[in-house]
This record gives C-alpha cells, sequence and structure tokens, in this order.
C-alpha cells in the first residue's frame, strides 16, 4: 500500500443547481488534491469556501458536477469504501433518543461487527474519548455539546478507519476536550491513519496538520507544508533563556551591529490554553506536540501564580 | 488536457464484510427503539381499551348470533387503524426526520447499502407495530375468554325465548348454534362446486320433453340468445325482417285451456352480463314487447332499423353493442319453456336462419346476487348447489352442518316462520330430506345432515321459496359445509396477522413514498393510497352504497389504468372478511398467499426505496 494516495481530486467540480435545474451556485472550482498516506491535512477556507462540499463528495453523499474522485482507491460512498472510513461531521447527527452505548453498537452494528466485538469496541472507544458510566447511558438529547463531539468521534473510530475525515473536530470542546482531541488526532497519524480535517480554529489546524490547503470562492487557493507556508524567512528569531537584561541589550545591540533590523525584544507569553491547562491541573500537553511560532512556549508559570 | 494519474489501486483490494442481515438488522432495531421512545406503543392499550368499551356498550356488536365474542371483531378495527394511524404517521414521519436533522447524511456514510436502508426501517416499523397488535391481541385473547361465559348463557336464555320460531328440532337457527358449539369455536368451510343451478320444479311428474328450459312468471327468470353471431344485421341493412320465436306454453294444473302471455326483450349487454333485470340497472338499452302466446307457441315479431318515431310491434335492431334476445312469463300463474331450434330469422326471399343453440336459463339478479322467487304452489323455481366427492375425513364424527345463507349477501324478506325448504339429495342412491326452515337476513340458518343419511360424497342441496312474499338472494357462498376449524388461540392469531400484513403494506409504502417527499407531502400520498385502496373497494360493490357510487366506479374503470387501480389495489382484501369475526377461519392457504403477496410488495417498495435514494443527493 506504499505509495498510494488515500484521496485524489482531479478537477473536482460542483455546481449547486436550483429546483428548475438551474446552475445556481458554483460551490467548487476544479479541485486538484492528493492527500499522502499518513499525513493530517487541514482544509481551511470561510464561509462558503467549498470547504463542506469537498468533504460531502469525499463522503459520496454528493455526487460531482465534473473531474474525478478517487477514495482509498474507489468512487466515493461505496461499500467498499465507507467500510474503512471514519466520518466526524460538523453537528451531532446521531439519533437523540439512543443511548451512548447504543450509538456506538449500532455503528458497530453496520460495520459486521459481532456481539463480544461491538460490546469491547464500545468501551475502550467510551473510554478513549472520556465519557464515563453515567453518561453512556443517557439518551443523546440529554448530552451537552462536548459530550456529542466525543460520542460522534468514538462511532467515527468504531471501525478502526483508514482514511478519517473530520469536520471542526474541536468545536464545542473546552480547552481540555481540545487538547485531547489535538492528542488524538497525532496519536491516530502516528498509528498510521491518514486524516483529512477542516476548520475555523486556525491554532488548532496548525496544531496538527502536516499540511493546508486554503480554499476561498470554490478554488484552492494556497497547498502545502504548514511550516513552509508559515515561516517568515526573512526574519530570525533567537530563543535564549537565564540571560540577564544587559545580557539581552548586549544581544540586541550585537545585532544591530550586523546590520539586522530589531523588530521585537520582549518576554514572550504562553498561549491561554496552557495557562488553562495548568490552573485546572489538567495533564500537560504531549511533548511531541509542535512548539507554535507565534505562540511559543513560555517559562513554566509557578503554582497560584496568576 | 494530461491530467497525473495517481496510484490508488493497492486500496481496492480490502473485501468487505457480507453481512445484510446484521446492518439490517441494526436499521431495524435503531427504528423499533425510536418507536418505543416516541412511546408509540400507548397506543396499543388505548385500542384495546376502546375494542372493550366498544364490545360492552354497543348493541350491534350483541354477542349472541355470532360463535365468537363481537371483541374479537371491535379489537380489530382498533387494530386495523393502529396500523394505519402508525403508518400514516410514523412511517412517513420517520426517514424525513432522518433527513432533515441529518442523521441520514452520517449513516449513508457507512457501509450499508441504501436497500438496507429502505428495507431495515420497513422491517423495524412492522416490527414495531407486530409488538403493539400483540399486545392489543393478548389483551383481547383474555377479555374473551373472561367474557365467554356469560355470553354462553346469554345465548342459551335467548334461545329459550326464540325456540317458538324453530319449526322442527332440526330447524338451528344461529342462537341454537351458539349453544351448541360453544361461543370459542371457530370454523372452516367447503363451498359447493357449483351453484346456485336455477330450474323450475314442477309437482308430481315434470312435463316430458326433458330438451325444454322453463321459466315461471314474475320470478325475473328469463331465456335468452344471444344474436351476435346471427346474419341479423346483415340481412337488416337490405330491408326489414321477422324474428319466430317457439315457445312451449304450460297449462296449469286444473286449467282447462292454456293461456300464457310473454315478455320478448331486446337488450344490448356485453357478453356474460346477466344482470338484466336488476333493479339499479338503466333501461334504456332495452326493448320490450309484451304478446299473448298462441297455441301453437309461435311469436312472430318484425324487426326493423333505427327509425322515427319507432314503430309499434316490432323490434329496432341498433347498429351497435351485443345483441341478446330475452323471453319471459308475465303472470304469476305463466309457465313457459324453449328448446334448441327455438328462434328463426326470415327475410323476404326465401332466406331464413335458425338458431341451434338452447336459450340459456338466467334468474331475476341484484348486485351479484341471484334471486330466488318463492310460489307457494309448483311449478316453482329452485336452486341447486352441488357438492362433489366431499372426503369423509374431512367431515368427523357426528352430524354435518349445511349453513344457508352466510354471508351478507344473502337474505331474505320473510316474516312467517318456515318460509324456506332446503332438500338434501344423494345423486348416488336418489334419497332425500327436506327440512323447513325461516332464512334469516344477514345471519346463518344452520341445518345438520344426519350422519346416518350422509357421510362423504356427492351431495346436492335443493333450496325453495314457499310463499310468494319470499325471495333470497343467493351467491356461490350461500350454502357450504361448517367444518371444525382452528383452535381459538389460532383463530384470532390469524386474524392479527392479517392485520399485521396490511400493515406491512402500508409501511412500506409510506417508507418508499418518504424517502423522496416531505413528511407532510407522503401523508398526503398515503391519505390517497388508502383512499383508493379501500374506497375503491367499496365503489366496486357498488350496489352497498347507491347507483351514483356505481356511476363513479364505472368512470373510474373507464378511465385509463382505472380498471387495473380498482382491481389491484385492494388493501382491504388483506384484512380478515367479516365472517372471521363470526368464527369462519383464514384458510392456511390464504394467508401464506396474502403473505406472499404482501412481501413482493414490500420487495418492491425496497427496491424502489433504495434506488431513489441511490440516486438522491441526501446532503445537497
Amino acid at each position: 500500500m506504499d505509495g498510494a494516495h488515500p484521496v485524489v481530486t482531479e478537477g473536482l467540480t460542483k455546481v449547486y443547481k436550483d429546483f428548475w435545474g438551474r446552475r445556481k451556485v458554483h460551490a467548487l472550482v476544479g479541485l486538484d488534491l492528493v492527500l499522502e498516506k499518513g499525513e493530517v491535512f487541514g482544509l481551511l477556507g470561510p464561509n462558503g469556501s467549498g470547504k463542506s462540499t469537498t468533504i460531502k463528495l469525499l463522503l459520496g453523499l454528493i455526487f460531482p458536477t465534473a473531474g474525478r474522485v478517487r477514495v482509498l482507491g474507489m468512487k466515493p460512498g461505496t461499500p467498499g469504501v465507507t467500510q474503512r472510513m471514519g466520518y466526524l461531521p460538523e453537528e451531532s447527527y446521531l439519533h437523540r433518543f439512543l443511548t451512548g452505548e447504543e450509538t456506538i453498537d449500532f455503528y458497530g452494528r453496520l460495520f459486521g461487527l459481532g456481539r463480544k466485538q461491538r460490546r469491547s469496541r464500545t468501551d475502550e472507544l467510551l473510554d478513549m474519548v472520556g465519557l464515563d458510566r453515567r453518561a453512556r447511558a443517557r439518551q443523546l438529547r440529554e448530552y451537552s455539546k462536548g459530550m456529542s463531539r466525543r460520542i460522534g468521534l468514538a462511532q467515527a473510530l468504531v471501525n478502526d478507519p483508514e482514511l478519517l475525515l473530520l469536520d471542526e473536530p474541536t468545536t464545542g470542546l473546552d480547552p481540555i476536550g481540545t487538547r485531547e482531541m489535538k492528542d488524538l488526532i497525532l496519536r491516530l497519524r502516528d498509528e498510521g491513519k491518514t486524516i483529512l480535517l477542516s476548520s475555523h480554529l486556525l491554532a488548532d489546524v496548525r496544531d496538527v496538520c502536516d499540511r493546508i490547503g486554503v480554499l476561498a470562492r470554490g478554488e484552492l487557493r494556497e497547498l502545502g507544508r504548514v511550516d513552509d507556508l508559515l515561516t517568515i524567512r526573512d526574519v530570525y528569531q533567537i530563543r535564549v533563556k537565564g540571560a540577564s537584561d544587559e545580557g539581552c541589550e548586549a544581544m540586541v545591540a550585537a545585532a544591530r551591529e550586523a546590520g539586522a533590523e530589531v523588530v521585537a525584544a520582549e518576554h514572550p507569553t504562553t498561549t491561554l490554553e496552557n495557562l488553562f491547562l495548568r490552573v485546572v491541573g489538567a495533564k500537560p500537553r504531549d511533548a511531541a506536540a509542535p512548539p507554535s511560532a507565534s505562540e511559543p512556549e513560555g517559562p513554566d508559570l509557578p503554582p497560584g501564580d496568576g | 488536457m494530461d491530467t497525473p494519474r495517481h496510484d490508488t489501486r493497492a486500496f481496492a483490494s480490502v473485501p468487505r464484510r457480507w453481512c445484510p442481515w446484521r446492518r439490517l438488522g441494526a436499521v431495524a432495531l435503531v427504528t423499533f427503539r425510536q418507536g418505543l421512545r416516541l412511546r408509540l406503543w400507548l397506543l396499543a392499550p388505548v385500542a384495546l381499551v376502546i375494542a372493550i368499551v366498544t364490545d360492552l356498550s354497543s348493541p350491534r356488536f350483541a354477542p349472541v348470533f355470532d360463535a365468537i365474542p363481537a371483541a374479537v371483531g371491535t379489537s380489530l378495527v382498533a387494530m386495523t387503524v393502529l396500523a394505519t394511524v402508525v403508518s400514516l404517521f410514523f412511517a412517513t414521519y420517520a426517514t424525513p426526520a432522518e433527513m432533515d436533522s441529518k442523521v441520514s447524511y452520517l449513516l449513508m456514510t457507512k457501509p450499508v447499502g441504501r436497500w438496507e436502508i429502505v428495507a431495515g426501517k420497513i422491517a423495524g416499523l412492522t416490527l414495531l407495530l407486530a409488538t403493539m397488535l400483540a399486545m392489543v391481541g393478548a389483551g383481547a385473547y383474555v377479555y374473551t375468554l373472561i367474557r365467554a361465559g356469560d355470553i354462553q348463557a346469554l345465548a342459551a336464555r335467548r334461545l329459550v325465548e326464540s325456540r317458538p320460531r324453530a319449526a322442527r328440532p332440526a330447524d338451528l337457527n344461529p342462537l341454537e348454534a351458539v349453544a351448541k358449539d360453544g361461543p370459542l369455536a371457530t370454523y372452516r368451510y367447503r363451498r359447493a362446486a357449483a351453484g346456485p343451478d336455477f330450474q323450475v320444479l314442477f309437482a308430481g311428474t315434470p312435463p316430458s320433453d326433458p330438451g325444454v328450459v322453463w321459466v315461471v312468471g314474475q320470478s325475473g327468470m328469463r331465456l335468452r340468445w344471444d344474436l351476435s353471431s346471427t346474419p341479423l344485421r346483415k340481412w337488416l341493412a337490405t330491408g326489414p325482417g321477422r324474428l319466430q320465436v317457439t315457445v312451449v306454453p304450460h297449462a296449469s294444473a286444473g286449467a282447462d285451456e292454456v293461456s300464457v302471455e310473454a315478455v320478448i326483450r331486446l337488450v344490448v349487454r356485453q357478453p356474460g352480463d346477466d344482470a338484466g333485470t336488476d333493479v339499479r340497472r338503466r333501461d334504456e338499452d332495452v326493448q320490450r314487447l309484451n304478446v299473448p302466446v298462441p297455441a301453437n307457441g309461435l311469436l312472430d315479431v318484425p324487426l326493423v332499423r333505427p327509425q322515427t318515431p319507432p314503430p309499434e310491434h316490432a323490434l329496432t335492431i341498433p347498429d351497435q353493442g351485443n345483441l341478446f334476445l330475452e323471453v319471459l312469463a308475465t303472470r304469476p300463474q305463466d309457465v313457459l319453456g324453449a328448446r334448441a331450434e327455438a328462434v328463426r330469422m326470415v327475410w323476404p326471399g326465401g332466406r331464413t336462419h335458425t338458431m341451434q343453440a338452447e336459450p340459456l336459463l338466467l334468474p331475476s339478479t341484484m348486485n351479484k346476487r341471484r334471486m330466488l322467487v318463492g310460489r307457494p304452489e309448483p311449478p316453482r323455481q329452485v336452486a341447486l348447489f352441488r357438492f362433489d366427492e366431499v372426503p369423509e375425513r374431512l367431515l368427523g364424527d357426528g352430524d354435518t352442518a349445511v349453513e344457508i345463507g352466510f354471508t351478507l349477501d344473502a337474505f331474505s324478506a320473510a316474516t312467517v316462520p318456515s318460509a324456506a325448504q332446503a332438500t338434501f339429495i344423494r345423486p348416488d342412491t336418489g334419497e332425500s330430506r327436506a327440512f323447513r326452515f325461516t332464512p334469516e337476513g344477514h345471519h346463518p340458518t344452520l341445518l345438520y345432515v344426519d350422519e346416518a343419511f350422509w357421510h362423504g360424497g356427492p351431495l346436492l342441496v335443493r333450496l325453495e321459496c314457499l310463499t310468494a312474499d319470499d325471495y333470497i338472494g343467493l351467491v356461490p357462498e350461500s350454502v357450504r359445509l361448517r367444518l371444525q376449524g382452528d383452535p381459538y388461540v389460532v383463530h384470532l392469531a390469524k386474524g392479527v396477522f392479517s392485520v399485521l400484513l396490511f400493515g406491512t403494506v402500508l409501511m412500506a409504502a409510506a417508507v418508499l413514498v418518504s424517502t423522496r417527499l416531505s413528511w407532510f407531502v407522503s401523508i398526503l400520498g398515503m391519505v390517497t393510497l388508502l383512499a383508493v385502496g379501500t374506497v375503491g373497494q367499496t365503489l366496486l360493490g357498488y350496489g352497498a352504497v347507491g347507483p351514483s357510487a356505481y356511476w363513479l366506479a364505472s368512470r373510474i374503470q373507464q378511465a385509463p389504468g382505472g380498471d387495473w387501480l380498482l382491481g389491484h389495489v385492494q388493501l382491504q382484501g388483506l384484512l380478515p372478511e367479516d365472517s372471521f369475526t363470526m368464527g369462519e377461519a383464514i384458510a392456511w392457504w390464504d394467508l401464506g398467499a396474502s403473505t406472499a403477496l404482501v412481501l413482493a410488495v414490500t420487495a418492491v417498495c425496497v427496491a424502489v426505496g433504495a434506488y431513489v435514494l441511490r440516486s438522491r443527493e441526501v446532503a445537497a
């Protein structure tokens, strides 16, 4: 399977028509996209840019007006594809009258899992997404938005998919949930799964994506590795720890002497997410997570400080 | 334009697990759970309470006339309403609701076929309905058992009150049937192989000529000849001619001379249409001439083409339509007959044509009933039903009950005791037994054939009315053998299952229309289907609702596809007949055939629904 591309679109175009069959909206225009196996790909874009249309086309829920699309080597929506992919919609599209356990059991049945398998898989997934015993026995109509996202993710993983489509995966989650979701995405990537996610939360995308594509008015405007796209080539940043004020001033002076313009020389700040996690005493972020350039890791705050 | 081709083949090798029943079952189970959690099951006890209250309070359902307590009937009606309500409002709701809430978005991203979704929904709804019907059925069963003792006592009391009506001990009426067989008895039937065949029965020795077909006056009986294959119209184009009919007048016993009056009718009908004297039919396509029958029996009538004004004492032959000639006896005392070669056409120039066919004997009809009209003295009209070689093993031990006039299509206006007579005849030995009885409208009369007289083999049943005030409407099912049926619990289960079949078809249709249409439009579609499938049946039985309904039914039948629509969309046909509530068991064969039909209809709905879903952009 090495070298295979889980998602390939060539000239993919979708035009929505009105009731009378007249062309109404050009939602997607000539999208060429290739996903590599085992990567996390972020699909960005403002509202109406074609993100959801792209995902629906990949799921086979709508059909392309022109172009070609192959998912896991097959036509989207066919059982051979859906058997091996998972989908987390942007809202809870689950039966609200089922309990959490019944929901996972239902989707397990759709994937042909046996009774024993379903039972163990249900326990495993609900533990993974952090739904406790009481929550599992409640109907989904009683779930909070965060709980709905968690159960939604569990159903997306019930078949241990090769390809995962996540639509706004962190929407509605608190910072702890957001962090857990991002950690989970990275873990799934490490297990070799391919993940396509669309999100409005750019920081989240940056934290987990290997590559991103930016859509605007149905066209792919930017495509590449996150680091490549975000690196500011003409700015060089040095971070030091333990230097005195005089030492810092000497470094700034040395930079000026070397002919560089000093744009900023200040103490960095931590992210609000890190601050929140530390305050509530949640598990700190995985060390393997890539640091943010614009929101660098700051020094540890002493307990109770702030 | 060259586009890069990417390697996608490596992914195409993983097979999908083949387990459609597990997926179908999952969809069915979730649909079933949805119904339960919407608390639809509460409708079941409500329906049961309504059935019981109706049974207790309505005199119309007084149970003493029926072998099975009326609770069965009312509970079946309640179940039918239940099935209709669930299909109309929930089955049409389930799919559009999933579309609106976008649950179907997610569902269709799973490896579940569209047909599995549609079939699963229908299966889940059917399971839900089956659960509710089982609740009502179980309640009705328990209620019936509790009530049975009351019914038995009431039946016995009424029997004592009505005993004076029975002319002879053997003349059992329905009350006696209840007392004899018990309130929980059920029956199956063996219908006559042939009948009713009408004849004229003469007192003593009948006239010697066996080739003569007889009719009696004012009985509605008539002799008919089909003129379609004669050269009548062809010859008429060359000029007028004459029609000669030779009849055989019959002198009444003790009469000095023969005096008979006849009516000659020319009618335009479809072949096989014997509704010649149906009072509800329009009569403008009928010409009639009253003529006295001369001693030699020759009736001679001029034939002419249409002209204005129409000539007197002549028959005008219309240019189009199937022509039939009919001859009737006019007065109550008139009896006449005809044999083969009785009709002759004579044209100038020596042209003659003699019809070889024997006349066809037709009784008076009303809707689908053939009327047996009474006379105090022979010659008298009789109706014959024939049972061919009834196997002895079917009859069990003891006397065999012969049921007369069980269906709603049979009735009598008789108000005097013993107004009719049934004669059981063994064709193999010539032996006969006669019983007089009073036909009761809408209820069966039971006569028991002594085991020593007949217990298997061929049997003839001859019916006749004994007074001029009596007449009985007869259909082929009017005379039949009543045989022991299923145990009561099986009997009831069959009825409940029939309602379930009815509901399954409704569910399948509701799911089908709702795969494409909104909830509201789906409901309208289902209402239309129910109207055609149930009211259409009523229209076909136009006699029950009057001439205007007949007019409407005939227009629908004449419309393109209307005949097929009214003939084939018969949802009511799946429900137990009215006779079921009186204890008539549904044959296993009929139940099997209905099940096969419902499965076939459901399969078609699944196939069409799956196609609609597959071609639909559910997320557009």
